[in-house]
């Protein structure tokens, strides 16, 4: 094939549409290339689209609907858009050259075409006139057996139309909802979505339509002429009719039952701002649609939860209900993971939630249900990286109630720790490179530091994580970890260590990297988060490394600030280091001194010598060797001698 | 033209007020609802099936306009991303971030290997299923990420889908994701769990890409439901599904082209990546059209109305005729867009799963767990509503309940002992839970290994089978096997007490209850000593592109571990060993499978559930009343059942006691 085609070349086979259309999805310049094509791609698809034996009719469909934004329209196009989707329609369905899925497909590609081509604004009103009128005649005809699912098409074409140019269809609510309550087959529930939009829109545009008159003949259908006149119909739609439209909700509320879960979706998302602005008791939605968080189904449970998130005052007191049963979801086997993992995040939101409401309460329940955070043999990786989050979130809760409640919270915050950490304590032994040694290492920070503020200028966080248990359970595992040092860092020379410590981040970032531990800390890190780093790199390598430890030889370790360090006794108390200062001697050598002066090299020159001797010794032979030790004692007496 | 209609730019309309309202407001009050931008279905080489739906794009190009006029005065004011990619585009993104994030998934936790800006950074791991790319990522800077796209693995197929969210969530993730901090933090504002709990679209579009990742793997299979009378109801339900359509379903034509199933990657590392994430499943060629079909009519303009596939395809095959009638007095459902007719009956089966944690050790209590769930098939006219007490709540230490949404649940579940529901057509689940075993473990004892050489191991299990099991409880089979995985059987040497044993290159299989002999009304004891001898171990060196959780192997260590030959343990210096190059487990994993040594016990059991749970056929009322027989059976299976080896390393957990 060619890259250009000729002007001239029109796609009319099958097989010339399959490669147009793999252009124009492919983008670029196989797309480009038919642009001289666009103003005509309509006709010659409508066209092909209207021969009997075209195989493609239903794929041309969809890539009209699909690239609909990219055509030029001519009025003359509409015209043939609308007489062929009209010719369609009224054609018997045979089953084979026009089926039913066809005449669907058609009416969704064709409303399609007329919103994002923006038909209603650009052109004469009379094409999107015409439209709604083929559409609204379609679904005049409640009941009628054949063509439900048409019609239940048809609802959706107007419903998305209502959804561009809102009270496009309020004149005529009072038909649509008498439709709506005739309606008994499964399409019901497009013709209940449809009045809900509608009712949605006249509350939200706050219009003064009454939806119980039918005046306004259904067909011929004309576009309202407060949406044709401009800004002038807003002086009057001042009040809605409250009691009609109440009327209309109540009606609305007894239907949901025959709605999809995603049917329902749709549906709360409409009700819910309606039920505010018409100021209905939340507690009938509650009692209505409470029982879907209990179904297993994930999007029902979500629509409850946001339900909740709109009304939470009615749902006061069923917080640990909710959260109970986001848990119950998140064990739930049979769920995809990605299910349980939103589940968990769904709660960790709501507590974020309800923390912001009332911070005792959330604190309170979040601390007893701690015990069902607890991670189990089977769960997936992730679930027990979530869920140690959530033992995370709950010890924070056990500290800051600590100080209200004197009680043994400390002792629960290590339980808590310690338990947590079993599920993944296959770290110890697991190469440094396992899945179990990321989850536990990320457990740690969350316990760590998920109770502070994550600003470095907070001079009150160093105290609160200092005074916090989980540091002091940390610390300890630091005092044990010092024996690995010698394993750990002995390789490594001491400066780099005392990088960690002192010479700020940089460094550390490169130390973490080398150890491969997430890089935690980025420029604007206080000095809460180096103390931090310093006792998880310390435990890590203990975890990673230590199986080889010195065991139990002490060793002393001095540490030396090269900047400024606040707090620095505190570290090194915590760490049992000492403090030292510059310079020090470090593998011979004046640590911190300038190498220009010269009594540095002293020791080096000495140690130098020293090493001249051993080595003079080593590279005598046997035989001069012997010679020597025989020749000393002998001159012994004379080197005496030599003395008086 | 002298007329103006609501959905418009703000900037020239007439209608200022309303136009604004319908664009930023607007949205922002139906936020609740789900839509989808677009869909992309991707094979390892290139796009299979792209479906795009301009009027939501059209709803998000307007959406991003406004959040850009207003977000003008803030400081941290930019453009999101607002167009579509096409194809190329996205497949070049999703490839260029698959190698950045080390696999298909990514990485999920935050590693050295993350960089700023991409999902790992934000250190969850719902991040490898909720993932964000960047288009044209050389030619813009800031405003390319598209998020956030659904990604759902089936077989070799990536399926993609991206939902309609608020422009401004997008913008909070970008902060998420490029943040200067380390790493999520919990309680924090504006976190990924707030974002999560806000935006159903999420949730939706994870329906949406199962369903269609069901279609693609031809997975429609209904949930079963068995007759306890007769040996199998197949016929007659082949024929019921026949009848209304839902067989068409795999038998339809192919597509006059044929897509491009070849999955040879362009380089080496990559292909790794992908054969961890996607166990293959036999690659079948595309059907597109069913997709085009499914898409197209479960959600047209991009909003999805039903996802269920068999009422989607019997709607397109069969259509309605002029003999199915609405109901006289009631509205039918939009899930049951058909009403059944003929002989009527029920069936309930209670379908239980057993996983189970044996230690055999005294500081680790063993675990067992039940997942189950009643499978429902109602072969009623009309629309009835049925009821049944759920007897055995008691004994049964039923945890979680949660049904299908054709069940009805009382705000207040005081009286969650009965359940009523008005059943759809076909198969379904009517109700799942989670409970303890009111029996005992079906399968109780242990396993040992011992390795007294480097290749050789020496084992032994005494177990114990249906110990208090009483007479209707029928083990239809039991088999035991033990893999290794890192190792290669030589040669076997063993005789058990009962059942056979066969062998392949990285297992022992023992059957000990052969189908056809179903152990009834009896327990049986089993032991089994051997010996199995393995091929020498050899190293096994990683491929660089799964050093996974990326900590390079310190050469110092190394030498270390070397240095231990002197230790008089063999097993500790084996183990040693062979756990210093275990590949990182998949975070979908429960623990790295391959560091244990254990036994997995497959087994069915028939007759009674094991939770207690159990339905009265007497019991069960039909309003309006009919005359329809109830039956009702159950099936137990094996799902995690494992025994670790007693002598050797195991996974657990802590108990949740106070």
């Amino acid at each position: 094939m060619t890259d250009i085609p000729p002007a001239a070349f029109k796609p009319v086979s099958p097989q010339d549409w399959e490669t147009l259309i793999d252009d124009f999805q492919y983008g670029g310049l196989r797309r480009h290339k038919w642009t001289t094509l666009s103003p005509v791609l309509l006709d010659l698809a409508l066209s092909s689209i209207l021969k009997r034996d075209f195989p493609l009719k239903l794929h041309l469909l969809l890539f009209l609907e699909e690239f609909s934004d990219s055509f030029l329209l001519e009025p003359i196009s509409l015209d043939r858009l609308l007489d062929s989707l009209r010719l369609v329609i009224q054609s018997p369905a045979d089953g084979f050259h026009i089926t039913l899925p066809l005449k669907d497909q058609f009416l969704v590609s064709t409303t399609s075409i007329f919103i994002s081509l923006d038909v209603f604004n650009k052109f004469d009103i009379r094409y999107a006139e015409s439209l709604v009128e083929l559409l609204l005649i379609i679904v005049n005809r409640p009941n009628h057996g054949p063509d439900r699912q048409t019609r239940a098409v048809a609802c959706e074409c107007l419903r998305e139309l209502e959804r561009f140019y809102p009270c496009l269809l309020s004149d005529i609510a009072g038909h649509l909802w008498s439709l709506c309550q005739n309606e008994r087959t499964h399409a019901s529930q497009s013709y209940i979505l449809l009045f809900t939009l509608v009712i949605h829109n006249i509350v939200a545009l706050e219009s003064n339509v009454s939806v119980l008159n039918t005046s306004v003949p259904l067909v011929p259908f004309n576009v309202p002429q407060s949406l044709l006149a401009g800004g002038s119909s807003n002086s009057t739609n001042t009040c809605l009719n409250y009691k009609e439209l109440r009327r209309a909700m109540a009606f609305l509320l007894e239907s949901p039952q025959v709605l999809t879960p995603c049917g329902m979706v749709e549906f709360m998302a409409m009700i819910t701002p309606v039920a505010i602005s018409l100021e209905l008791q939340p507690s009938m939605l509650k009692v209505q649609f409470f029982g879907m968080v209990y179904s297993y189904n994930p999007i029902l449970c979500h629509v409850v939860l946001m339900l909740y998130l709109r009304f939470m005052d009615a749902f006061d007191g069923q917080e640990s209900e909710i959260a109970r049963r986001l848990m119950l979801m998140s064990r739930e086997a049979q769920h995809y993971l990605v299910f349980r993992l939103l589940a968990l995040h769904w709660l960790m939101g709501f507590n974020e939630l309800i923390s912001s409401r009332e911070v005792k309460k959330k604190k309170a329940m979040a601390v007893e249900m701690r015990l069902s955070f607890y991670p189990r043999v089977f769960d997936p990786l992730a679930l027990k990286a979530l869920k140690l989050d959530l033992l995370a979130f709950c010890s924070i809760c056990i500290e800051s109630l600590k100080s209200e409640s004197a009680s043994d919270a400390g002792k629960s915050v290590d339980k808590l720790f310690g338990d947590g950490l079993v599920s993944v304590s296959a770290f110890k032994w697991l190469p440094p490179g396992s899945t179990e040694t990321a989850v536990a290492f990320r457990a740690f920070r969350e316990f760590l530091i998920g109770g502070s503020s994550h600003s470095a200028t907070d001079p009150s966080t160093i105290r609160t994580l200092l005074e916090s248990t989980i540091f002091n359970t940390l610390q300890q595992y630091g005092r044990w970890s010092q024996y690995a040092y010698g394993g750990a860092f002995g390789g490594k020379g001491m400066t780099e260590d005392l990088g960690i410590v002192s010479k700020g981040y940089g460094p550390t970032i490169l130390k973490w990297q080398e150890d491969g531990i997430f890089p935690l800390v980025q420029t604007d890190i206080g000095q809460i988060w180096k103390i931090c780093l310093y006792v998880l790199v310390k435990m890590r390598t203990y975890f990673n490394q230590a199986q080889s430890a010195l065991g139990g030889v002490a060793l002393k370790y001095e540490m030396v600030s090269v900047e400024d360090v606040r707090n620095i006794n505190c570290l090194a108390d915590l760490l049992s280091y000492k403090v030292a200062s510059l310079p020090m001697k470090y593998l011979g050598l004046l640590l911190g001194a300038s190498f220009k002066a010269k009594n540095i090299w002293d020791g080096v020159v000495e140690k130098i010598e020293k090493s001249l001797a051993g080595w003079k010794r080593l590279y005598l032979s046997k035989g001069g060797r012997i010679t020597l030790i025989k020749g000393t004692p002998s001159n012994l007496p004379i080197a005496k001698l030599r003395d008086l | 033209m002298g007329f103006k209609i609501g959905y418009q730019e703000p900037s020239s309309s007439p209608l200022l007020q309303i136009s604004c309202w319908s664009i930023g407001s607007r949205d922002r009050a139906m936020s609740g609802g789900c839509s989808i931008r677009a869909i992309w279905i991707l094979n390892s080489l290139d796009s299979v099936v792209f479906s795009r739906f301009p009027v939501v794009e059209k709803r998000w190009q307007a959406a991003c306009k406004s959040e850009n006029e207003n977000a003008s005065e803030e400081s941290f004011s930019y453009a999101v991303y607002s167009l579509l990619p096409a194809d190329s585009e996205l497949a070049s993104a999703f490839v260029e971030r698959k190698q950045r994030e080390g696999s298909a998934r990514g990485f999920g936790i935050r590693v050295s290997q993350s960089s700023k800006g991409s999902d790992s950074w934000v250190d969850d791991p719902i991040t490898r299923h909720i993932v964000g790319l960047y288009i044209n990522k050389e030619e813009e800077g800031e405003n390319n990420l598209l998020w956030p796209l659904i990604l759902h693995i089936k077989g070799n197929y990536f399926i993609i889908v991206l939902p309609l969210v608020e422009p401004r969530y997008l913008k909070a993730y970008t902060r998420l994701c490029k943040r200067s901090d380390c790493g999520n933090a919990i309680g924090a504002d504006d976190s990924l769990s707030s974002l999560l709990l806000d935006l159903p679209s999420i949730t939706g579009a994870f329906m949406v890409a199962h369903a269609i990742g069901d279609i693609i793997s031809a997975d429609v299979a209904e949930p079963e439901v068995v007759v306890s009378a007769s040996p199998s109801v197949g016929g007659l339900l082949d024929s019921l599904t026949g009848s209304i359509g839902i067989s068409g379903i795999s038998s339809r034509a192919k597509p006059v082209a044929a897509p491009v199933a070849s999955s040879v990657p362009s380089n080496t590392a990559v292909a790794g990546a992908v054969a961890a994430d996607a166990p293959k499943i036999g690659s079948r060629p595309l059907d597109k059209d069913a997709l085009r079909t499914f898409i197209s009519s479960s959600m047209p303009f991009g909003t999805p109305l039903d996802l269920s596939h068999s009422n989607i395809f019997t709607i397109k095959v069969n259509g309605f005729s002029s003999s199915d009638l609405p109901p006289p007095d009631l509205k039918q459902p939009a899930w049951k867009p058909y009403l059944y007719k003929g002989k009527q009956r029920m069936l309930f089966t209670v379908h239980e799963t057993i996983h189970a944690a044996m230690y055999d050790r005294d500081e680790i209590p063993d675990n067992i767990s039940v997942s189950g769930q009643i499978n429902c098939r109602a072969e009623l006219e009309g629309l009835p509503d049925v009821s049944f007490p759920l007897t055995g709540l008691n004994t049964a230490h039923v945890e979680g309940l949660s049904f299908h949404p054709c069940a009805q649940v009382p705000e207040h579940r005081a009286d969650k002992q009965a359940v009523m529901f008005s059943p759809p057509l076909g198969n379904f689940v009517l109700m799942r839970y989670q409970a303890t075993c009111s029996l005992g473990p079906p399968i109780k004892g242990f396993y040992q290994l011992s390795m007294v050489s480097e290749d050789k191991g020496a084992f032994l299990f005494k177990l114990h089978l249906m110990e208090g099991y009483k007479a209707p409880l029928t083990m239809e089979f039991c088999t035991v096997s033990m893999p290794f995985p890192r190792r290669r059987v030589v040669s076997f040497d063993g005789i058990p007490s009962i059942g056979t044993v066969s062998t392949t290159e990285h297992s022992v299989e023992w059957k000990i209850v052969t189908s056809g002999r179903g152990l009834s009304g009896r327990s049986i004891e089993a032991t089994f000593p051997g010996t199995v001898k393995f091929a020498p171990w050899q190293t096994q060196r990683l491929p660089s592109s799964r050093s996974g959780f990326g900590i390079i192997a310190d050469e110092d260590s190394d030498v270390e571990t070397e240095n231990c030959n002197n230790v008089v343990n063999i097993e500790e210096f084996l183990m040693d060993k062979m756990s210093n190059d275990l590949p990182p487990a998949d975070l979908e994993e429960p623990f790295c499978w391959q560091a244990y040594e254990y036994a997995k016990v497959s087994f069915k059991i028939v007759g009674a559930s094991l939770s207690g749970m159990s339905i009265d056929p007497k019991a069960v009322s039909i309003y309006p009343a009919v005359k329809a027989p109830i039956d009702f059976s159950t099936q137990v299976t094996s799902g995690d059942y494992i025994l670790w080896n007693t002598l050797g390393k195991c996974p657990s957990t802590a108990a949740e006691k106070a």
